[in-house]
């Protein structure tokens, strides 16, 4: 790994953002695929997107900007030859596996049934799979080696090649082929980003999950109160009973007294219980108004 | 579906409510609300299951402000029909491009379209197809497509669209969805109002994307106006009423955001904020490069 004194050239900081950026596309192909049950063409919209940025611009430009990397560290370090033809035999195979994905996609999503849902289930998860475990291989062993080695004219060279083409997808400007995968996403950063508003009190669904959420604490409170009434019933008809049982003065005033410290301890726990329903209560108003969208 | 259905009741209550705060305050908003200085055509599209009828108030408070408004001409509004949504929307040109040609004609000026709900879904689409002839759309609540975005309308609305169009949300969404419109084309003003009152269509999916008006310049302004108001009621609440006539009276080349603090005195200012609420942030390129380092 790369030392965190190291100042990272700008290509290799670029490289690296758009390695995440495909992770992400990693992760939402994978809950699409635990998710939906693909039985509808529109169920594989969002997956023949994925693919086909990945073959647009990852398989298109990124790739073709690592190779380039990769030509100038050979010259710079001759041993990294092995590992550098073990990256670009990858580079061309994942060109023709996304090729291949984006065909499997398409054909599954016009026959929709679960055979070709698990088909390119399949077929996805190997691709996934694949494409990780080459983009941990640049990061651990590659990317390392070039910004101890290339020269700041290399460098140079690099961020020339990345700077020419513009990622449509994380870029500066979404092109509009992208505008619904962008928005897609745009959408989840939304979800996790928006919290509470200042006007939150007042929307409408905190309104009703806030008065449902009265209406239960005020039916738990009823219920807690006859629950222990009820005890408090049975408990002074002992002591009743107790008490004028004959027993004799002693045993009436052992009753009285043990009656006395059962209102005592009673009156605790009614209170500790009322204090808890309360609490609950009062989170249960206020937890949508800091999450609208809950 | 019955937490919708209450939901639906509000906002028709709310919407009584706004009802009768615009009659109770015509004569203030009315003092208020900007002068178009006459000659502007304006023409309004009502919502899903609603007929022109429901925007009499609009286009009569609008008349009396120097705007020549009137109603789309077409009754009822009852959404997709028969699963022929898509050619519908192809065909708006033919169905209400004769409407908008033979005002733009008449007063030789551009027109402008107001939609509430659906209606402003129509107003967008049919601005695309005929830019030339139109000069700005302000939509109140108006919904978008997204192919593969789950959306929370109102479960109640959205079945009785599905009933009404025999297709599901997707297929009304088709594979490109209906979206806003690009940063630059076209080159109108687009103004998205939306509520987060609404109990009909949740605010997000009306607001414009904040990339869009990130990346949008002076020549296509795209503009967000957050109004506390029910989804119904839009169409007669005050505060939004005094927001569209501001917006229609707006310079086209000088566009600049509504600023409604300019109509209320400073000792109501904590009343506006109110009416008015501050944007809610959308999400811009930033934060789904966040949501990327959050994983």
């Amino acid at each position: 790994m790369t030392s965190p004194a190291i100042k990272l050239p700008g290509a290799v900081v670029t490289l690296q953002d758009e390695h995440r950026y495909m992770n992400l596309l990693l992760v939402t192909l994978e809950e699409q695929l635990e998710t939906s049950d693909l039985s509808a063409p529109e169920e594989y919209f969002l997956m023949q997107d994925i693919v086909r940025y990945l073959h647009e611009y990852p398989d298109a430009v990124h790739h073709p900007t690592e190779d380039l990397l990769f030509d100038k560290l050979v010259r710079r370090k001759p041993d990294a030859r092995k590992d550098v033809a073990r990256l670009r035999r990858d580079h061309d195979k994942l060109r023709v596996n996304t090729a291949e994905l984006l065909q499997s996609l398409d054909k599954a999503a016009a026959e929709h049934t679960p055979e070709s849902a698990e088909s390119v289930g399949v077929e996805l998860n190997e691709y996934i799979r694949r494409l990780r475990r080459h983009m941990r291989f640049e990061e651990t062993h590659l990317f390392p080696s070039a910004v101890q080695c290339l020269a700041h004219k290399d460098w140079q060279a690099i961020e020339t090649r990345l700077s020419t083409v513009e990622d449509p997808l994380f870029g500066k400007a979404v092109a509009s082929d992208y505008r619904v995968l962008y928005e897609y996403f745009a959408n989840r950063a939304n979800t996790l980003s928006r919290g509470a508003t200042r006007i939150g009190f007042l929307q409408l669904d905190s309104m009703i999950v806030g008065a449902d959420a009265i209406e239960t604490g005020i039916a738990e409170m009823i219920e807690m109160l006859q629950r222990h009434t009820a005890s408090l019933v049975q408990e002074s008809r002992d002591t009743v009973r107790k008490t004028f049982s004959g027993d004799g003065f002693g045993s009436a005033l052992v009753a009285q007294g043990s009656f006395v410290g059962f209102v005592g301890k009673k009156g605790v726990h009614v209170g500790l219980d009322a204090a808890g329903i309360y609490l609950r209560t009062l989170k249960n108003v206020i937890r949508p108004l800091w999450n609208s969208r809950s | 579906m019955l937490k919708d259905l209450l939901k639906l009741q509000a906002d028709m209550l709310t919407a009584r409510g706004e009802l009768a705060a615009g009659i109770g305050g015509s004569w203030l908003l009315n003092r208020m609300a900007p002068n178009g200085g006459g000659n502007r055509p304006v023409i309004t599209l009502p919502g899903f299951m609603a007929s022109g009828r429901t925007l009499l108030r609009l286009n009569r408070f609008l008349n009396a402000h120097g705007f020549e408004a009137q109603s789309w001409g077409l009754g009822r509004n009852l959404g997709p029909q028969g699963g022929r949504w898509g050619q519908q929307l192809d065909e708006l040109d033919k169905v209400l491009g004769e409407t908008v040609r033979k005002l733009a004609d008449k007063h030789a000026s551009p027109v402008a379209l107001i939609g509430q709900s659906l209606g402003g879904v129509y107003a967008r689409e049919l601005a695309l197809q005929m830019p030339e002839e139109i000069d700005r759309v302000i939509m109140l609540g108006s919904p978008t497509f997204h192919p593969y975005v789950k959306a929370h309308h109102n479960r109640v609305v959205k079945q009785l669209g599905t009933w009404a169009s025999r297709q599901s949300y997707a297929e009304l969404a088709g594979r490109t969805g209906l979206l806003h419109w690009d940063p630059d084309r076209p080159a109108l003003p687009c103004v998205a109002v939306h509520s987060p009152a609404d109990g009909v269509v949740p605010e997000t999916s009306c607001m414009i994307p904040q990339y869009i008006i990130d990346q949008s310049d002076h020549t296509a302004p795209r503009e967000n106006l957050r109004v506390l108001s029910s989804h119904i009621g839009m169409s007669v609440s005050p505060s939004v009423l005094l927001a569209i006539a501001d917006r229609l009276a707006q310079d086209r080349e000088n566009w600049a955001a509504f600023d409604p603090y300019r109509y209320f005195p400073a000792q109501l200012h904590w009343a506006v904020a109110m009416l008015y609420p501050r944007q809610a942030n959308d999400a811009g390129m930033s934060d789904v490069r966040a949501l990327v380092e959050s994983g």
